[in-house]
């Protein structure tokens, strides 16, 4: 065997080496991606499934916040039953201001997610369904889009966990989650959460649109155990870009209280004393 | 004293290297803005308010594509162009990008209302395209400000995020441009207009100007000077000069925290210019001093005995002129004052306390004392004066009653600064919005912003009914091509939650509903038209005119009309790119009109500090007050508009000018003090100056004219006129000055005393 024979079966050995080498780092890499996309959907199902009622009855406020201005609220009631299988209804009946007193908003969400939406208008004593289609679309002229009023299924996100983070003193874990549709089923092209290890409540959610940077950042700012169910009491939104922010308090919630599926119909709408029995 | 530094040429050249360099430490800081704001001054009302209310609601200072084209609703370019739309959005400068596809529509649906797409740029093939078509032209938020009214023509309009500048602007544009280019609708763009647009276009037009400006001013003078003195040393004089004087100049506009801007173009060839006249001066002592046989520090020292205090006189009025305009409110004309005036006090300082002692220290060779080159210049002077000296009288009479004929011509100088023509017609920015108008509209925007009475919001019927009044005026006037308020959401909220019938586009009379139509609109565009508490609202028009004096006549006219009105209380004031012009040309008056007389005050003060006589300082303003007003009877004649270049004319005409005269009127008073008669004196007078007047003004003009090859109007305009102007003042001096000598002196007067 010559010198340069010698030489080229050298270089081919060094080659299959670096190879080697180089599938078994992208083979780690993709065990260890397909690891975190793995613990992301259990995470991602912990958190959907968290415990939080079969009903639920809140009075609170939302209030607008604005630098420079005062801060505007608005009290409002709202009622939530989950009928099992994704399916879940909503009202929600603004209380003050005068002028917008009685108006209301009935969601019934059903599995795969999608939504069918009714206003009531006191002032014309009319109800209008709201097309289905508008996710993106401001909750109430606040920083809340109908979005996130909803409960995402696990399964239309990509989900990875990428770190743990200590948020004001609390244990949290890092979730990526990315829409499989490319985006058609969400306003968000991404979203991040920070859910708490002991809670499963996401604490603090940066939502992407499109871009590198964060468009708006939801912070809970208090949790309480009402009735042995972690509930957020308050949190705020933030536009990151406006910089306006909206805050969701409650002052007082009860649960399974077996709130009855006919106050969830466009007929109650109309009727503003209809769930007095249920309010706290 | 400029005499002590002749000893240390060292220390003289490493101040000179220090004085260069120096500055340009401070010029990286230097920001490059051409926005309409940047010429206003900070404390003007319209600056404020435009201020206070960019805080809560867009700029109007947008990026416009127009696409036209058979193919604009075809199911794969309307996918496209919502991807591009929403890539663009994605972009760290972009805050909203509105096209047919992102823009929103209120409409009622067979059981209820939407806010949504006008066009949805998602699932286009859910609509054939002309149904797409007749939905978008429909449209009143969309017609005339996205889309033409055929249909044929629509616009991707990008606004930005708070920009720093114009270079953010280019930016902005690049990205909108490359971001067409890649996607494939490159083929339908037929303009790119709008603010950004345009300020791009000034800042390439910037460039432009510097990268011709300042070597062409510069070659001319190095030319000019190579001609007359042949040697490599003065050369490096000039560009150190040069250098020095505009480093520095530039280093103040950086420290004033100003942006350097168009106006600040003409800074460099400016002083470039001033620069090579004094040289001229410096190197002409040498000359002459190397004529009479002295050497050395003795020649140096001669030189600096016959050019100091005239380099000082005329570097201190010319100064003046300059500082004068200080007192112009249009901010970026200030600051040229301001930075040309010291640049200017550096070329005395290098000319007569650096460079002498550099010259003395490493200029060996022989001075060339056959100059013959300008001789035919005397073809020029001595027949002039010739002239005046023998019909003192016609010259004078003639003059005035030139002066006089033109005269009326001043009433026709219109005061006047249009963004759209700052460039020519053939100029691709002008032929895009020319484009834009033609098929969309008017490119102006004008904001009318309201605000409610205390305690009070705009969700009051009667209040929305005052906007409405507002709106449905300014709909019927010839300059108004868009409208858009509050009124236009909440009435096409009434006809959608009425099933669209359009009985009801109107506005309810019952606060509590349009309380909940505001509560449960979902979209994006609302606040864009009303803050958040409802205390105030903007209506949002596009008109046809650009002008200054059109925008303010507009405004006066609005006021005159609606203003009287019943308002409920209501306060409404106009904001945007229109309010912004519309204030500039009461600015634009009082700062020529205050800079103008401040000149005059320097000058003449100057002038009574040189020759130390009322009378003689009051003579001397005779030649520089004359083509002050040539100038103005040029541009009332040539309807040459007064906007914020030629504003700047009169003052740095006089500044320059006034040299000349001093020049002269120093000569001739030498002779007189040596007892010669006043017709004596002045042909001597003339023949030992005339020619270095000549030059000098020729050369000024040259560089000057240079700048008429700039795109921007203005720049063009000052460059000509300030060329004519010195061009008026050298005839001025040679004929006029002698001829008011002459009768006021007597031709034969001898051995009295000038003042």
């Amino acid at each position: 065997m010559n010198h340069a024979s010698k030489q080229r079966r050298t270089r081919s050995k060094a080659l299959v080496a670096l190879i080697a080498a180089g599938l078994i780092l992208t083979l780690s890499a993709t065990a260890a991606e397909a690891a975190d996309t793995d613990a992301g959907m259990a995470l991602a199902i912990d958190v959907y499934e968290r415990p939080d009622g079969n009903d639920a009855a809140t009075r609170g406020s939302m209030i607008l916040l604005e630098e420079g201005r005062s801060p505007r609220e608005r009290e409002m009631v709202t009622l939530r039953l989950d009928r099992g299988d994704g399916e879940t209804r909503t009202l929600i009946r603004f209380d003050s201001p005068a002028d917008i007193r009685d108006t209301a908003l009935l969601m019934h969400d059903h599995a795969r997610d999608t939504t069918d939406q009714w206003l009531y208008l006191p002032a014309l004593d009319r109800i209008r369904r709201i097309a289905s289609n508008r996710r993106g679309g401001r909750f109430v002229s606040s920083d809340f889009f109908y979005e996130d009023l909803q409960d995402r299924h696990p399964s239309q996100d990509v989900h990875r966990v990428t770190g743990t983070e200590t948020i004001d003193g609390a244990e949290t874990t890092r979730l990526e989650s990315v829409p499989r549709d490319n985006g058609e089923e969400s306003v968000y092209s991404r979203r991040v959460r920070w859910i708490h290890e002991e809670t499963l409540i996401p604490i603090r959610v940066d939502f992407y649109q499109n871009g590198e940077e964060p468009t708006k950042r939801l912070e809970v700012q208090r949790i309480e155990r009402h009735q042995g169910y972690w509930t957020v009491m308050s949190s705020v939104m933030t536009d990151l870009e406006s910089g306006h922010r909206t805050e969701l308090r409650i002052d007082a919630v009860t649960y399974d209280q077996g709130i009855p599926d006919r106050l969830f119909v466009t007929e109650t709408l109309r009727d503003a004393d209809a769930a007095d029995d249920y309010i706290p | 004293m400029p005499y002590a530094m002749l000893r240390y040429p060292r220390l003289a050249l490493c101040i000179l290297v220090l004085v260069v360099a120096a500055p340009l430490a401070v010029l990286g800081t230097l920001e490059v803005d051409n926005a309409p704001e940047t010429y206003l001054p900070e404390h003007a009302d319209a600056v404020q308010f435009e201020r206070a209310l960019r805080e809560r609601f867009p700029s109007e200072e947008v990026l416009i594509a127009l696409f036209e084209g058979e193919r604009l609703f075809d199911h794969d370019f309307l996918q496209v162009l919502h991807d591009t739309a929403r890539e663009l959005e994605g972009h760290s400068l972009v805050e909203r990008v509105l096209a047919v596809t992102t823009t929103e529509s209120i409409r009622a649906t067979p059981d209820g209302f939407a806010v949504e797409p006008l066009v949805d740029g998602n699932a286009p093939e859910t609509r054939p395209p002309e149904d797409w078509r007749t939905r978008a032209t429909e449209d009143r938020n969309a017609a005339g400000l996205l889309v033409s009214t055929d249909g044929a023509a629509y616009a991707l309009i990008v606004r930005p995020q708070d920009l720093r500048g114009s270079l953010d602007r280019r930016a902005v544009e690049r990205l909108t441009r490359e971001a067409i280019a890649s996607s494939g609708l490159a083929t339908e763009l037929t303009a790119v207009a709008g603010p950004i647009a345009l300020d791009v276009a000034q800042l390439r037009a910037m460039v432009r100007d510097n990268l011709v400006f300042i070597p062409g001013v510069l070659l001319l003078g190095l030319a000019l000077l190579w001609l007359l003195f042949r040697r490599y040393l003065v050369l490096f004089a000039a560009i150190a000069t040069t250098a020095a004087s505009a480093h520095t100049a530039l280093a103040m506009v950086a420290l004033l925290n100003q942006p350097f801007n168009l106006i600040q173009t003409i800074t460099a060839p400016l002083l470039a210019a001033i620069s090579m006249a004094a040289l001229m001066h410096l190197f002409n002592g040498m000359h002459q001093a190397t004529r009479t046989g002295l050497r050395g520090l003795p020649r140096m020292g001669h030189v600096l005995a016959a050019v100091h205090r005239p380099i000082l006189f005329t570097a201190l009025t010319t100064a003046a002129g300059l500082a004068s305009l200080a007192l112009s409110p249009i901010q970026p004309i200030a600051t040229l004052g301001i930075s040309a005036a010291i640049g200017v006090l550096v070329i005395y300082f290098v000319v007569t306390w650096l460079l002498p002692a550099i010259v003395l220290r490493w200029d060996h060779g022989e001075w060339d004392t056959k100059r013959g080159q300008l001789r035919h210049l005397d073809r020029v002077t001595r027949p002039l004066t010739r002239y005046a000296l023998r019909h003192p009288l016609a010259v004078v009479i003639g003059t005035v009653v030139i002066l006089a004929i033109g005269l009326p011509q001043l009433r026709h100088i219109t005061v006047e600064t249009d963004l759209y023509r700052f460039f020519d017609q053939s100029h691709s920015l002008t032929q895009a919005t020319e484009r834009v108008e033609d098929t969309l509209g008017g490119v102006m925007p004008m904001e009318i912003v309201f605000d409610a009475p205390p305690g009070t919001d705009l969700r009051d019927p009667d209040h929305l009914r005052v906007v409405q009044r507002f709106q449905e005026w300014l709909a019927a006037q010839p300059e108004v091509d868009y409208t858009f308020s509050l009124v236009d959401v909440i009435e096409e909220m009434h006809q959608a939650f009425h099933d669209g019938n359009p009985d009801y586009r109107q506005l309810p009379d019952n606060r509590q509903i349009i309380a909940q139509y505001l509560l449960i609109y979902d979209g994006r565009d609302l606040y864009d038209m009303v803050d958040r508490d409802f205390e105030r609202a903007r209506l949002v028009t596009n008109l046809n005119i650009h002008g200054a004096s059109e925008l303010a006549a507009f405004t006066q006219r609005m006021r005159d009309e609606v203003g009287v009105q019943d308002t409920t209380g209501i306060r409404w004031t106009t904001a945007g790119t229109g309010r912004l012009f519309a204030d500039q040309v009461q600015l634009l008056i009082e700062g020529q009109i205050r800079s103008l007389v401040v000149v005059i005050i320097l000058v003449f003060l100057f002038m009574v500090l040189i020759w130390r006589s009322l009378p003689a300082a009051a003579l001397c303003m005779i030649p520089n007050a004359a083509p002050i007003l040539c100038i103005f009877i040029t541009m009332g004649t040539f309807g040459i508009w007064l906007d914020t270049g030629t504003a700047m004319i009169a003052s740095v005409a006089v500044g320059i000018a006034v040299d000349d005269t001093i020049h002269l009127f120093h000569a001739y008073r030498l002779r007189r003090a040596r007892g010669a008669g006043t017709v004596f004196a002045l042909a001597r007078a003339v023949r030992g100056t005339g020619r270095a007047l000549c030059a000098t003004t020729l050369v000024l003009c040259l560089q000057f004219l240079l700048l008429t090859t700039s795109d921007f109007q203005p720049t063009q305009a000052f460059g000509l006129l300030t060329a004519g102007a010195l061009a008026a003042a050298l005839l001025f001096d040679l004929l006029l000055l002698p001829a008011v000598l002459c009768l006021f002196h007597g031709r034969t007067a001898a051995r009295t005393r000038a003042w």
